[in-house]
């Protein structure tokens, strides 16, 4: 060390400020330059040692350190010899270092790229879709006019109201009331209490007051389950009831709905910490399940004794009141909305305000605000038909429900908006169902049933409108450009934070924002996923014009369609697609209904004529009651809805999605007998049994 | 008389080479050897002898160690490998060839090849 800063220091100045230039300028490891350094500085003190006089020191330095040449020439040789001589693992970490740099810089790149790219909108998807709804009639034909008004106009119920309404809803969901069974029925519901009585009294009064606790807090105590822990499970009492009175009813043996079970319920309100000691100490009272039946039934019957007169049954008179005041605050509105009704075309020039934000600016969005306030007006309709109906103005009743089918009809219908016609179904089914329910409750005359029947023929003169989808595809479309890049590999790619904002706008979980990257860099591009939608869209618009019976005879799945796709590559498609699926049933479920209401005021019709209902349907085509087209098909089944007589009454009903004929067993909670518990039909008369 | 650079570039590395055959020699020492054993004729840039070494090294011709000399010094020592030595020979022949096919070119004659 001594030699070295004794040579280093003995060495001309300009000989060190050249190594350290030359050294500097090698740009290499520590170590190296350094070795280099001794062995350049060992060659100059070497070349200098003979020489004393500092001057000739100075030259001969000079002329040396010319003939090495310039420094920074000299450090590009030595830094490139140096770098070969690096061991064959050094070379292959830096090789691998420098691929990972530069993958890493490249990705971020990309990165940057995807995360900035930028929709391009180049269709207006409203104009074009607006244009294709209008049809060539002038404006004062436009029941859309009259609507707005009538949007204007409308007066929001109340939250009493409101809570009134969804109380009367639930009331009307009852599975059936005991006052409303024939005697024969109620007969067989009282012999089963008293065969059942025994396993109620033989509980102690403590194991009574416990099951009765809980059946006064609507839950039904489950402890014969067979559960990993000793936790008692509690079941919905209006879920359960009906398939107890049904078991009871049709002596078979429905099981409970157990899988909607919940276990450990507020203790305040049940005793469960007694239930929990019963299951654990193996003490659970002898015949439990029958005597929490017993105490089911006879809650119902108690609850649902009387028949059901009126609408209005178990109102109070504020309440009564308070509903007429908001259908007569709405009268103005109703007015407007009747006038659009009778107009026979109704359509809308779809567009995006001035102001409007970029999410407004998506066709999913224009279409939207309206709908709930139609259906807000429709419901005003209806409660005005039960108010006239109450006063016993049949007429006014029959004509405000025709209005509200007639306000459905002009969204159900074909070209337009998947979500437009389920609204309109909905008003629509709105309307005729109370229709059907008047024609039950009260006496109504020959004339008015034949009257009633031609309106409501003439709703739809050409025949029900299947469910049409082509609309929808303007609406991916513009899905597709809104959310997608243009240009660049194939086609362009998903951008997460429209995928973002999509997600936000038809109200789905959000995922955060390197979840929906990842998804949008794994997503197919932009032309992959326009070919994959079109071909999707031509197969579901073939399915969707079938009826399920259809489809399960032709082993057809829409389903199917869409959970072959990829879950990822295409997860615009599984997003956004499926419900479109469903949607094909629920026309076909509209159209059953519509024909199977046109031939109850047919059945009646007949009925008043004839004193007796027909045998078959066909002889009220034979009689001219109505057209053979008329005949109600059924959408689970080969031909027509199953039609009944039953003593002076009779039964129509479809056999349901469980495509199983139960006899004509109506559930009002699974009203289209799509559920695997407890077999049921879809009911159309009588009503609400 | 000067050689042409890019002549001189073709033969250092055989110079090289060769005077290390003889003996283990430090970066000073090599160049005053090559200078001396050339008649002077050959004279190797100081700044192409240190990456003319290192490339040498990194091909395994020559290796390198540093050694203590007499007067306490550390010298960086380059001595030819076997490999070295291979390529040496090869080198050497090449560049005989190269001498006699130029010769004739230049009506030296045979002679010349061989007095040299």
């Amino acid at each position: 060390m001594a030699n070295k800063q004794d040579s280093q220091s003995s060495l001309p100045e300009v000989v060190t400020e050249y190594l350290g230039e030359v050294i500097r300028r090698m740009r290499y490891r520590k170590k190296v330059r350094q070795e280099v350094r001794d062995e350049l500085e060992g060659h100059f003190v070497d070349a200098l040692k003979d020489i004393e006089e500092e001057g000739q020191r100075e030259y001969a330095a000079r002329k040396l350190i010319e003939q090495f040449g310039e420094a920074k020439v000299l450090a590009k040789l030595i830094r490139r010899g140096k770098k070969r001589c690096r061991p064959w693992w050094r070379k292959a970490m830096v090789r691998i270092l420098q691929t990972v740099g530069v993958s890493m810089l490249l990705f971020i790149l990309y990165t940057v790229w995807f995360m900035t790219g930028q929709p391009t909108v180049r269709v207006d998807y409203a104009k074009v879709w607006s244009d294709i709804t209008r049809p060539a009639v002038v404006d004062e034909e436009n029941a859309w006019l009259d609507y707005e008004k009538a949007i204007e106009k409308y007066v929001e119920a109340d939250a009493a109201i409101e809570d009134l309404i969804k109380k009367n809803q639930k009331e009307r969901k009852e599975w059936v009331r005991f006052g409303g069974l024939k005697a024969e029925d109620q007969e067989k519901i009282l012999e089963w209490l008293r065969q059942h009585e025994e396993a109620w009294k033989n509980l102690t009064t403590e194991q009574q007051e416990v099951i009765q606790q809980c059946i006064g807090n609507d839950l039904v105590p489950f402890l014969n389950l067979e559960t990993r822990k000793a936790l008692p499970y509690y079941g919905n009492f209006d879920r359960e009831i009906g398939c107890r009175v049904k078991g009871i009813l049709y002596n078979k043996w429905v099981p409970l709905r157990t899988r909607e079970r919940k276990p450990w319920v507020d203790s305040e309100k049940v005793p469960t910490d007694k239930l929990f000691e019963w299951k654990r100490d193996n003490r659970v009272p002898e015949n439990f399940d029958e005597a929490v039946a017993v105490a089911m039934v006879r809650k119902w019957m108690k609850r649902t004794g009387q028949k059901e007169e009126s609408v209005f049954e178990g109102f109070t008179k504020s309440e009564f009141e308070s509903l007429q005041n908001w259908v007569r605050q709405n009268e103005a509105a109703w007015r407007d909305f009747k006038v659009g009704s009778l107009k026979r075309y109704c359509w809308r020039e779809y567009g995006y305000g001035e102001d409007a934000t970029e999410e407004e600016r998506w066709l999913i969005s224009v279409l939207l605000p309206h709908l709930g306030h139609l259906r807000n007006i429709s419901r005003v309709g209806i409660w005005r038909a039960r108010l006239a109906a109450e006063r016993g103005e049949i007429d006014q009743a029959l004509e405000d429900c025709l209005t509200v089918v007639r306000a459905g009809r002009h969204w159900r219908r074909e070209k337009s908006s998947l979500i437009e016609q389920l609204v309109g179904l909905a008003i629509f089914r709105m309307g005729q169902g109370e229709i059907v329910r008047i024609v039950q409750r009260e006496q109504i005359r020959a004339e008015q049933l034949e009257l009633v029947q031609q309106q409501l023929k003439q709703v739809y003169e050409g025949g029900y409108p299947l469910m049409d989808i082509e609309g929808e595809k303007l609406f991916f479309l513009d899905a597709i450009q809104q959310m997608f890049t243009e240009g660049g590999p194939g086609g362009g790619h998903l951008i997460p934070r429209q995928l973002m904002l999509l997600t936000d706008m038809v109200g789905s979980a959000e995922e955060p924002i390197f979840v929906s990257s990842g998804l949008c860099i794994v997503h197919a591009r932009r032309d992959a996923t326009v070919a994959k939608a079109l071909e999707i869209y031509g197969q579901i618009g073939r399915a969707i014009k079938l009826s399920p019976y259809q489809k399960r005879e032709k082993e057809i799945d829409i389903n199917d369609v869409i959970n072959s796709l990829p879950r990822i590559r295409y997860f615009l498609l599984r997003y956004l697609v499926p419900a479109m699926g469903r949607a094909g049933d629920l026309a076909y479920r509209g159209k059953a209904e519509y024909e199977a209401t046109l031939t109850v005021l047919a059945l009646r019709r007949w009925e008043l004529a004839k004193g007796v209902y027909p045998e078959e349907l066909e002889e009220l085509v034979v009689d001219g009651y109505c057209l053979e087209e008329d005949l109600p098909n059924d959408p689970y089944g080969a031909g027509l809805l199953r039609y009944e007589k039953r003593g002076e009454d009779f039964v129509l009903y479809s056999v349901g999605a469980d495509f199983e004929d139960d006899g004509g067993v109506h559930n009002p909670r699974d009203i289209w007998g799509q559920d695997d518990v407890g077999g049921c039909d879809r009911v159309f008369w009588p009503v609400g049994e | 008389m000067k050689i042409e650079r890019e002549l001189l570039k073709g033969v250092a590395p055989v110079v090289v080479l060769e005077i290390l055959s003889r003996g283990a020699m430090y970066g000073y020492e090599l160049s005053e050897a090559i200078e001396e054993r050339s008649g002077g004729i050959l004279t190797l840039g100081r700044g192409t002898l240190y990456p003319l070494l290192y490339n040498l090294e990194a091909k395994g011709l020559v290796k390198a160690a540093w050694q203590e000399s007499e007067n306490k010094r550390k010298r960086r020592y380059y001595s030819i490998t076997s490999k070295g030595k291979g390529e040496l020979v090869s080198r050497k022949e090449q560049w005989q060839q190269l001498q006699a096919g130029a010769n004739m070119v230049f009506g030296i004659g045979v002679t010349g090849l061989a007095t040299s």
